[in-house]
């Protein structure tokens, strides 16, 4: 998946109106609450095979950091 | 936002409903009824001359939209339906889903794939369009109401209604669940069960049990079979601004034959 893919899935995942970039400060999107959590979750087992938890999540600033969590699965 | 003098509901002018299954029965009454209260209606069916005939009993002709479609033709493709609707005709502030059939099949005669098909039109597809009606960008913020019609099956099932009874609770156990999700963000999912309402569906009912049916479940009812109206008034206010305290309920009505 490329960078501009994951940032494409992950605004249809928050249903925000504008594009996300990687540097968008997810604390401060009402979007962002446990639910988005849980849909990520699922995201990340589904596309990367990945278990995250809402810790790892809850660390996450912007997109950057969730596109780390991916262990080089987004390039 | 309320009028006191207006009577127990209203709606703004810019209340769009999506109700699918308007063509006949208890979504045509629904639908109807929200458009006399002044919400712009997007009604679904699958059958043109049938919509455009509910369209001429509507008081806001103008404020009725015709979105005939086949809601199992492609499942996959709902969301992007719901999508262009709102696109079209302006974002949600409330959704009946009211499509529906219902199929005898007693527990002898079950068939997995049978029932499958009923699960989709039944389960699937009125979780499809409501994942839809839902997303924050098809949706006014803080308004947006949901009702499914689930059925009295989904409490109290006859014989013969393993499958129907079945899918209709899983939908109210899935609003339920909805409505815990949604909440946070001021949007109130509930369920409507009807007992038995004179429509297209109880007459074939009828047709397939016979007269028979028909007297022994009349019986059973102090305040007679219902007709669509009786449903009608109940969605309108659970869509209106008026129902804003109260969600994740599976309301159960039918004349007073309690399960």
């Amino acid at each position: 998946m490329t960078r501009e893919e994951f940032l494409e899935e992950l605004q249809g995942m928050l249903q925000c109106e504008s594009a996300l970039s990687a540097d968008t400060v997810l604390a401060d999107m009402e979007e962002w609450d446990s639910l988005a959590f849980m849909v990520l979750i699922a995201f990340f087992d589904k596309s990367f095979g990945l278990r995250v938890t809402f810790d790892m999540l809850k660390k996450c600033r912007t997109p950057e950091d969730l596109i780390s969590l991916t262990n080089g699965g987004v390039a | 936002m309320q009028d006191q003098d207006t009577g127990i509901c209203s709606f703004d002018a810019d209340s769009v409903v999506l109700v699918t299954g308007a063509s006949s029965g208890i979504g045509a009454a629904i639908a109807l009824k929200l458009n006399a209260l002044g919400a712009a209606v997007i009604a679904n069916g699958t059958n043109v001359p049938r919509l455009e005939a509910v369209r001429e009993r509507a008081r806001h002709p103008d404020r009725f939209h015709l979105a005939p479609r086949d809601l199992l033709a492609d499942i996959d493709q709902l969301a992007s339906w719901v999508k262009e609707l709102c696109a079209r005709h302006g974002k949600l502030s409330g959704l009946a889903i009211a499509a529906g059939k219902t199929e005898t099949i007693p527990f002898a005669a079950y068939e997995r794939a049978r029932a499958l098909a009923l699960f989709d039109l039944l389960f699937h597809v009125p979780l499809e369009i409501a994942k839809a009606a839902v997303d924050r960008r098809n949706c006014l913020p803080g308004r947006m109401k949901i009702v499914f019609i689930a059925a009295a099956a989904s409490i109290a099932p006859n014989k013969g209604q393993i499958v129907y009874g079945a899918a209709k609770a899983a939908l109210a156990c899935a609003a339920r669940c909805m409505s815990k999700e949604l909440a946070p963000r001021g949007i109130c999912v509930n369920c409507i069960s009807p007992g038995l309402v004179r429509t297209a569906m109880f007459d074939e009912t009828v047709a397939l049990l016979g007269e028979d049916f028909l007297n022994q479940e009349a019986a059973r009812y102090p305040l007679g079979i219902g007709d669509p109206e009786d449903i009608a008034g109940l969605a309108a206010f659970l869509l209106s601004p008026a129902a804003r305290w109260m969600t994740g309920q599976n309301l159960l009505v039918d004349g007073g034959r309690l399960g």
